[in-house]
């Protein structure tokens, strides 16, 4: 089944008839898998851990090799034109997407400087990136020498700071205490929607997925993309700025409900 | 307490050890072996003497002479573990292939080696205290940079290709391997000072390929039963080990600020 959001724009991710497996393993860890996710939509991944919610994400980066069926983004499969999109993968552990031996600075131009695109403007756009996670005081330091929050803060202005236009989030929130998760929520859907970031998220947060989310779906345990839907209307985001309000509304309790009895069913648990 | 305090007590603390390590050597001298016409000096004895062999023209040059020969052999050791690490990390087969020669070669004591370089290269050559540093210092060198090329942060490899939107395998291994190695090759660096100064010196001592160094004066103080300048020279190489790892550790912790 091939779940499409309603959207015009030109670019996106396709999935079609994505299938995995490891060597040594029996089974397959993704089994005719079909996505699509144009530009400017955010779609939540659920599943239970080692159903192949983080193998998808690698495929869709290149890391691992595609072996059978095809990843394209906006229409050119990965393998010919991957080079040609700015994607942002934002994984778990900060560690994964900083560079130690550079400063918070020098991590956050590394890109720019990689791509030779370093010039004054950047360096203004930085500073307000740094600010905006408040690491502005800290942009002389080593990441070893942040706390773990103010490292997660790091790692995902490293993700957004090149403005990418694919963004892949791997339980990047997993970890972190309430408040600090929910200032990097604001600030990260903030900039999705800002810059309308073509994005896929996995999490095994509920509530986190249907803040971000425009649509929702789950990975069974056989590796096949469940066939329920849950998609979130647009206009609820912006009409419930605070967090709680927006979570709280019926709609949002609703599909809750709904989301948390259909991962019961397909997970076999009470 | 603040690291220096504890530095300026541990250097303190330093002389009174081995004061006391020396009081034993020479009271054990007296109740093991009490008829030997050779007495173990006094800590007194060997202190002063220690602060004369330091000005001595004699030792300083042979100091001079077995800090060239570590510091060389250190540099080939480097030049060319780093050298087989790279070759051998080029394919994962490679590595494979070569794990058990590298780990039994570096099982074998280095003394074991001497009888064949001394045969082909002479006793005296100075080449041979090279040789036989080279060997067991490049090994050290080899097993650290290789843990370090293949323990590398794949995901970090891959966050740089998605970055640099280039796949160069050359490209990431000059903007990124060599500064995710360089921890590991640093610690083969220290352990190989140490371990160069420990190899020359006996190499030294047992008249191999040099006549000047501080392993010779030993062996040389030894025949002629001066135990107050062997234990002042024996002084002067821990210092010497002392002050190299510290200086190799200040000039890495200033360049070298992660992991």
């Amino acid at each position: 089944m091939i779940f499409v959001l309603n959207n015009n724009s030109v670019m996106s991710i396709e999935i079609e008839n994505v299938s995995f497996i490891y060597s040594g393993n029996s089974a397959k860890t993704l089994n005719e898998i079909n996505l699509n996710i144009p530009k400017g939509t955010t779609l939540a991944l659920f599943g239970a851990s080692g159903s192949g919610k983080s193998t998808l994400l690698n495929l869709i980066t290149s890391f691992f090799k595609l072996q059978s069926g095809n990843i394209s983004i906006n229409g050119t499969h990965i393998s010919e034109g991957s080079s040609k999109y700015n994607i942002s993968y934002i994984r778990q552990a900060p560690n994964d997407m900083v560079y130690p031996w550079k400063t918070v600075l020098n991590n956050l131009l590394f890109p720019f400087k990689l791509r030779k695109t370093n010039d004054k403007r950047t360096e203004k756009s930085i500073n307000d990136l740094l600010k905006q996670v408040k690491l502005e005081d800290k942009k002389k330091k080593y990441p070893h020498q942040l706390s773990i929050g103010q490292q997660k803060k790091l790692s995902i202005a490293c993700g957004l700071c090149y403005d990418p236009d694919i963004l892949l989030l791997d339980e990047v929130f997993s970890g972190i205490d309430l408040p600090l998760k929910f200032e990097l929520w604001y600030f990260l859907r903030n900039k999705i929607l800002t810059n309308q970031i073509t994005t896929l998220i996995i999490t095994h947060d509920f509530d986190e997925a249907l803040f971000f989310a425009d649509n929702i779906v789950i990975l069974t345990p056989e590796g096949s993309i469940h066939d329920s839907n849950f998609p979130i209307e647009k206009s609820l985001k912006q009409q419930y700025k605070n967090i709680e309000d927006y979570l709280s509304c019926e709609i949002i309790v609703e599909t809750k409900k709904s989301l948390i009895e259909t991962f019961k069913t397909i997970y076999s648990y009470d | 307490m603040r690291t220096y305090t504890l530095l300026i007590t541990g250097l303190i603390v330093l002389p009174l050890v081995f004061a006391t390590f020396f009081y034993f050597l020479g009271f054990l001298n007296e109740v093991i072996n009490p008829s030997s016409q050779i007495k173990f000096p006094s800590v007194l004895d060997i202190y002063s003497d220690f602060l004369r062999a330091i000005v001595d023209k004699d030792v300083i040059r042979a100091i001079g002479i077995t800090l060239k020969n570590v510091i060389i052999s250190t540099l080939i050791s480097i030049f060319t573990g780093v050298f087989l690490s790279l070759l051998l990390t080029a394919n994962k087969n490679l590595l494979k292939i070569f794990e058990p020669t590298v780990d039994l070669f570096r099982s074998i004591p280095v003394t074991f080696f001497i009888p064949a370089f001394a045969l082909i290269l002479g006793v005296s050559s100075p080449n041979i205290i090279w040789i036989l540093t080279i060997i067991p210092c490049s090994l050290i060198i080899v097993i650290n940079v290789t843990a370090g090329i293949t323990q590398q942060n794949k995901a970090r490899l891959h966050h740089f290709c998605l970055l640099s939107r280039n796949n160069n395998r050359f490209y990431s291994f000059f903007k990124i391997t060599v500064f995710e190695v360089l921890p590991f090759l640093v610690s083969g660096i220290k352990i190989i000072l140490s371990y160069s100064i420990v190899v020359v010196t006996v190499l030294e001592y047992m008249k191999m390929g040099s006549q000047i160094g501080l392993g010779n004066l030993v062996a040389d103080k030894m025949d002629l039963y001066d135990y107050k300048r062997v234990y002042s020279i024996i002084l002067i190489v821990g210092l010497i080990g002392y002050i190299v790892n510290k200086s190799v550790n200040v000039i890495f912790n200033k360049r070298l600020n992660y992991e």
